[in-house]
């Protein structure tokens, strides 16, 4: 289905448009939201709430941007205001998982539950995640896509709204800065 | 080699040990109950609307309006007795004055 057909699908029949973008995007969504939230169970609550936010705003849609786009802005900032709220309340049961290196690197501590990272890696991810968040806004998402979730720089240059070559420059200064705060982190550890 | 290039390379190895996790990092597939419930979200938000009674529906907007008027009503009249004290004020310092 082209942009315009869902468009206008979406527009004759709500749960048609709906139901295609369940069996084109959820699979992505659920891996976004996986990434992000670094849960299995929030994730799966933030997949529905996506999903949710969707149907409501479907009419809304009007091809300003592409499909992509609108879904992943609405997945980002639902997880955004996911991860405020569940700061808010600091639920009982945090699990931080950090190992000796990783002690001051942040305080946001998450419950990480990662189903897609082995167990060996455990610790390790969760202090590459931490370093990933303490970078800005645009690089962290931009690494995120990249690196973890495996979109292709054009898939993210379509989501970003940005060329290829800014994407690949940002994402040169994300990696970049990411061994930066990880040297500065390890240094720490050690002194 | 010195000590100083040795914890550099010990550095280096450790951030590449950090950073070389993404690349093992698998997508996880979406289980499969919830995929159902997210098919199920248009009849779900539905019935939502469903439930909700249109007699509930003009109560609250009655109680609502019905609020409105009583605070409209309370302001007209605080203001009624304002003015009405203002005139008393005037009254009785033009009654010293001419004392």
């Amino acid at each position: 289905m082209t942009e315009q057909e869902f468009i206008d699908c979406a527009k004759r029949d709500k749960d048609t448009a709906f139901s295609y973008l369940t069996t084109a995007y959820a699979q992505k969504i659920y891996g976004s939201c996986i990434q992000l939230l670094r849960n299995e169970e929030d994730a799966e609550d933030l997949v529905q709430e996506v999903f949710v936010s969707i149907y409501l705003s479907l009419d809304s849609f009007g091809g300003n941007s592409k499909l992509s786009t609108w879904i992943y802005a609405i997945t980002h900032n639902k997880a955004k205001e996911f991860l405020r709220n569940k700061t808010r309340l600091k639920r009982q049961g945090t699990l931080t998982i950090l190992d000796e290196h990783s002690e001051g690197l942040s305080s946001h501590t998450i419950n990480f539950n990662h189903p897609g990272v082995q167990l060996e890696d455990k610790e390790r991810a969760a202090v590459l995640f931490d370093a990933i968040d303490s970078l800005a806004e645009n690089q962290s998402r931009a690494y995120r896509l990249a690196k973890i979730e495996g979109y292709s720089y054009t898939e993210i240059s379509e989501i970003m709204e940005l060329s290829v070559s800014s994407i690949e420059s940002l994402l040169f200064r994300a990696n970049k800065r990411l061994r930066e705060i990880l040297a500065d982190f390890y240094q720490k550890s050690k002194s | 080699m010195t000590t100083k290039e040795t914890d550099m390379n010990e550095e280096q190895h450790w951030i590449d040990d950090i950073t070389s996790v993404s690349e093992r990092i698998k997508s996880p597939q979406m289980p499969a109950h919830l995929l159902e419930r997210i098919q199920a979200i248009p009849s779900t938000i539905r019935m939502k609307v469903d439930l909700v009674p249109k007699r509930t529906i003009w109560l609250v907007a009655a109680s609502i309006a019905a609020l409105i008027a009583v605070n409209i009503y309370v302001s007209n009249s605080s203001v009624t007795v304002e003015s009405s004290s203002d005139s008393f004020g005037e009254t009785y310092f033009s009654h010293l004055n001419q004392l």
